[in-house]
């Protein structure tokens, strides 16, 4: 069990503050999802919970001790990101990418032994790129380096794992099998953390929900009760109606703000 | 297609530079007089002027017996020194003053004020006839010519014994001196025959020229023609270096020569005598081994004129004496 | 399932099979074309007086009777043969090696030790290491001050090129031509200002030509005692340099001291080329062609990239060094002139191959 504490956390950079007093409390085997507008501090927020930014404010523990304090390593056994967007531009192969998630335990001059093998090749059956694992990295489409790098953060085996935009450039097959795979990393006991566009997803995967707005935390909680459509609506700018499909599933739909008949409309069933 | 242009172009490039390289050696065969070593034809000896010989750059016709005489050349600055009355020399080269190159630096001394240096200088010297270098730029002589109305001459054979006689000679007949220029070829060759009646060793000493900048004078230069005159083997030109090569010190080693020749500077004695004598590998040459490695300072050893005889006495005397 | 465990090795093995490969090939190589420098590179001396020499020489133990051979010609076989294809093998790994770290270092196939100023900045270096007198006084001055030159070069081209985590080509290219101009003049500048000494402008002059004519076993030695330390630190940092190729935040996400790795990889960097040029002068391409060429065959891992880049550009310089000697025997071709001649080409058609790139910019 262990516990990732953010407390009053802020961020400046160039003179401005792309994230202030925020607070967050990350327990095991939760998944939590950050929604938020472009450009809320999503991103920002996670690169805080894992050390990769130091805050200007407010301090993030891991397990009573500040990140500030420990060493990157053992900051990546623990914790482990997946960043959006990141392109492979290098000729390793697939395995050999999501080997490189076992460096924080191997360090810089250990091989691989059989266990390191044997995470490696779990990793890759989980995300379903096993049969990539051949493959040049550089010559991967998106959704296939989304989910090698899924794979990477899978194989360092930190208890809290945090991912930024998971499922943008995915289809909708591998979109739901990442969604599915947090829960079930939930579940092993994992802290999950997943900033997320799609608030219908939010809802349905997430047992929390941090809400973000231009650097602030909105609001903070149980996932159903925090995504209703009067919050959408005031953060996101858009109409919103909560709707069941008729396997009891929980979703949203969209409307234009204002308009009833505008682009980007979408009917209720 | 960007491919094949860009390879068509390195072609180019290539090819005027070995056009450029052939060159040198084509212009060495055009003489500019028929006879080689005298090219005042004895019924034009008192001819008056107009006066013309033929150089790389064509004819060049002098009208008038020269009374503003400029000369850019080291070489030509210390053969007129000697031969030119100082009214008539109104401009010489700034390097007739240096130390380091100069052979005439007293001489040179009273002309201080007409030392210059350029184009512009020259041509505000307003001379009736220019000296140029060999290796001036063909924009240069261009830029003389347009500035200033006087035959340019450029002298281009600096490789042997009657490469200097010729060009003291052209000089002197050019500027209408032509009996001075005789009486110092006269005297040249009376310190060269002096140099060589010196007695010999039955066995003729082989020598290289080396430094620590590696070059060697090989075969066509004029360091190979004073060799040759006082009875000497050049190792470089006799395994095949032409011209001026660069060379290693393992082939230096190699040929083992009994003598090495290095130019030097003032000063700069000492660290040439350290670069070769402790040398892990050219201290194990013959020439080393009996101390023979001869200092020539560099304005000797590269003048092109008359003094050119001090090098040739020095290196007889110092072949058929025993050391340094 | 099976059919994919298969393939699932295939790259791996491939690369490694070619690894094996090109380092059994490079062994055999580096001794059969030192042994070709040794007995035929310069001047014609009986093969059997070379080998007499150079056992007897080699193997403490084995004498056999020299008496016969002229002393010059042993002196040649072990003070200059023998230190001189040491010297240009060690040269010829540095280089390669430093490319390897380059490449790496700026996240692009274009860096190398010659083309973003860092190998100007060794030669300046060593030229104001010989015009304060320093390097007269010391034989490790010159390449003492040419590690600290190609380091502060090689500082000012990172600071300059890198932004965020990666080095555009067209900034790294500019950047580094400016550079070279820059540190060229004042190289010139240097030169001249030493003009009145005109022995010790001589010296310096024939000191930047480079080439491994001054071979000893002095050099070898200073080669040596840069090439090891830059080396083992560079395999050292091998697998952090890997994982920082796909990006400088991930790296650090999975524990990486990015910053720690750059500095030590900088230092190891100048190091090689430092040394490199302050025992042979400015060799170009030699880091460019050998790291591309070995990424294509046994791709982009540096553990064993840097192996093979060096036992690859050992065997490549030594054979570049003995061309030098012979094509116009008894003359030399400076050795930098032969690499640049292979290796201009080869530049351009990288950069014809990737100037998608370029156009982007």
């Amino acid at each position: 069990m262990s516990s990732l504490i953010a407390t009053n956390v802020g961020i400046q950079k160039e003179g401005r503050w792309l994230l202030r007093g925020a607070s967050l409390s990350l327990e095991s085997g939760r998944v939590t999802a950050l929604v938020g507008p472009n450009g809320s501090g999503k991103s920002t927020l996670l690169r805080l919970l894992c050390g990769l930014w130091s805050p200007t404010e407010g301090r993030v523990d891991l397990d009573g001790k500040s990140l500030a304090e420990s060493s990157p390593i053992q900051i990546a056994k623990r914790i482990t990101i997946v960043q959006q967007s990141i392109s492979l531009r290098y000729s390793f192969t697939v395995r050999e990418v999501v080997e490189m998630g076992r460096y924080p335990h191997t360090g810089r001059m250990n091989a691989h032994s059989d266990s390191d093998q044997r995470i490696v090749c779990e990793a890759m059956e989980k995300t379903d790129i096993a049969k990539l694992a051949d493959r040049h990295a550089n010559r991967l489409s998106g959704g296939e380096i989304q989910r090698v790098l899924l794979a990477r953060c899978l194989v360092t085996e930190a208890s809290t794992i945090l991912l930024d935009e998971p499922t943008s450039n995915l289809d909708l097959e591998h979109a739901l099998d990442v969604l599915h795979l947090c829960r079930d990393l939930s579940r092993e006991g994992k802290s999950v953390v997943i900033a997320l566009h799609d608030l219908s997803a939010a809802l349905r995967f997430a047992d929390e929900a941090v809400v973000l707005n231009e650097g602030r935390l909105v609001d903070v909680g149980e996932a159903s009760k925090v995504l209703t459509p009067n919050k959408v609506q005031e953060v996101f700018n858009v109409q919103a109606e909560k709707v069941q499909s008729s396997q009891g599933d929980l979703g949203f739909l969209f409307r234009k703000q204002g308009g009833d008949d505008g682009i980007g409309k979408t009917e209720s069933p | 297609m960007k491919g094949k242009s860009t390879s068509i172009c390195l072609l180019l490039v290539l090819a005027i530079f070995f056009t450029a390289c052939g060159k040198k050696g084509a212009e060495k065969n055009s003489d500019p007089v028929s006879d080689s070593s005298n090219p005042v034809r004895n019924s034009e000896l008192d001819a008056g002027f107009p006066r013309s010989i033929q150089t790389i750059d064509g004819e060049i016709i002098v009208p008038n017996k020269p009374k503003r005489i400029v000369s850019q050349t080291l070489t030509t600055d210390e053969i007129l020194l000697d031969i030119c009355p100082m009214d008539r020399l109104v401009g010489i080269h700034t390097v007739s003053l240096d130390p380091a190159f100069s052979n005439v630096l007293d001489k040179a001394e009273p002309y201080r004020d007409r030392a210059v240096n350029g184009t512009e200088a020259v041509i505000s010297l307003e001379p009736d006839i220019v000296f140029i270098a060999s290796f001036s730029r063909a924009e240069m002589v261009a830029q003389l010519e347009a500035g200033c109305d006087a035959p340019i001459v450029r002298f281009s054979d600096f490789d042997s014994l009657d490469d200097i006689r010729k060009n003291i000679r052209m000089t002197g007949y050019l500027i209408g001196e032509e009996t001075a220029a005789e009486e110092m070829v006269v005297e040249l060759n009376r310190r060269i025959e002096a140099a060589k009646s010196r007695p010999r060793d039955a066995t003729p000493p082989r020598v290289v020229s080396f430094g620590p900048a590696a070059y060697t004078a090989g075969d066509g230069t004029l360091f190979d023609d004073i060799l040759e005159t006082v009875g000497a083997i050049n190792l470089s030109a006799k395994n095949g270096v032409e011209q001026f090569g660069q060379i290693g010190i393992e082939q230096v080693a190699f040929w083992d020569p009994d003598w090495v020749v290095c130019g030097s500077d003032p000063g700069a004695e000492e660290a040439t005598k350290r670069w070769f004598f402790e040398h892990p590998v050219l201290q194990k040459t013959r020439a080393a081994k009996a101390g023979n490695l001869v200092l020539v300072s560099n304005r000797l050893y590269t003048a092109a004129s008359q003094h050119t005889a001090s090098l040739v006495e020095l290196l007889a005397e110092t072949f058929y004496s025993n050391g340094i | 399932m099976v059919k994919d465990k298969i393939i699932d090795t295939s790259t791996q093995t491939k690369r490694n099979r070619r690894f094996v490969g090109i380092l059994f090939i490079g062994f055999v190589l580096v001794l059969f074309i030192a042994g070709v420098g040794i007995c035929f590179g310069g001047p014609a001396i009986p093969i059997g007086s070379v080998m007499r020499v150079f056992l007897s020489h080699a193997i403490p133990g084995l004498t056999f009777d020299l008496s016969d051979i002229r002393e010059v010609d042993q002196a040649i076989v072990w003070l200059i043969r023998v230190p001189r294809v040491l010297l240009a093998g060690l040269v010829g790994a540095m280089l390669a090696v430093a490319g390897v770290q380059m490449q790496g270092l700026f996240r692009n196939p274009l860096a190398a030790p010659g083309l973003v100023g860092t190998s100007q900045g060794a030669s300046l270096g060593g030229v104001l290491a010989f015009a304060t007198g320093a390097g007269l006084v010391n034989i490790f001055a010159v390449p003492m001050f040419s590690i600290v030159g190609a380091f502060v070069a090689l500082f000012v081209i990172y600071m300059l090129a890198h932004r965020e985590g990666s080095t555009s080509v067209g900034m790294l290219l500019l950047a580094g031509v400016a550079l070279n101009f820059l540190l060229s003049a004042c190289v010139s500048l240097v030169i001249s200002w030493s003009w009145k000494d005109y022995e010790a402008a001589v010296e310096i002059v024939a000191w930047l030509l480079g080439g491994f004519d001054d071979a000893s076993w002095t050099y070898a030695g200073i080669a040596f005692a840069g090439f090891l330390p830059a080396f083992l630190l560079s395999t050292w940092y091998a697998r952090d340099l890997d994982i920082m190729l796909e990006g400088e935040e991930s790296a650090r996400s999975l524990g990486v001291g990015t910053e720690r790795v750059t500095w030590w990889i900088l230092l190891s960097t100048a190091l090689l080329t430092g040394v490199a040029v302050s025992v042979s002068g400015v060799i170009s391409f030699v880091g460019l062609m050998i790291p591309h060429l070995l990424r294509l065959l046994i791709g982009p891992s540096h553990r064993t990239l840097n192996i093979a880049s060096a036992i690859t550009g050992a065997w490549f310089l030594i054979a570049a060094d003995i061309l030098s000697r012979s094509l116009i025997r008894p003359e030399v071709i400076p050795v930098g002139i032969i690499t640049s001649l292979i290796g201009a080409p080869f530049f351009l058609f990288l950069l014809v191959r990737e100037r998608k790139e370029l156009e982007i910019l």
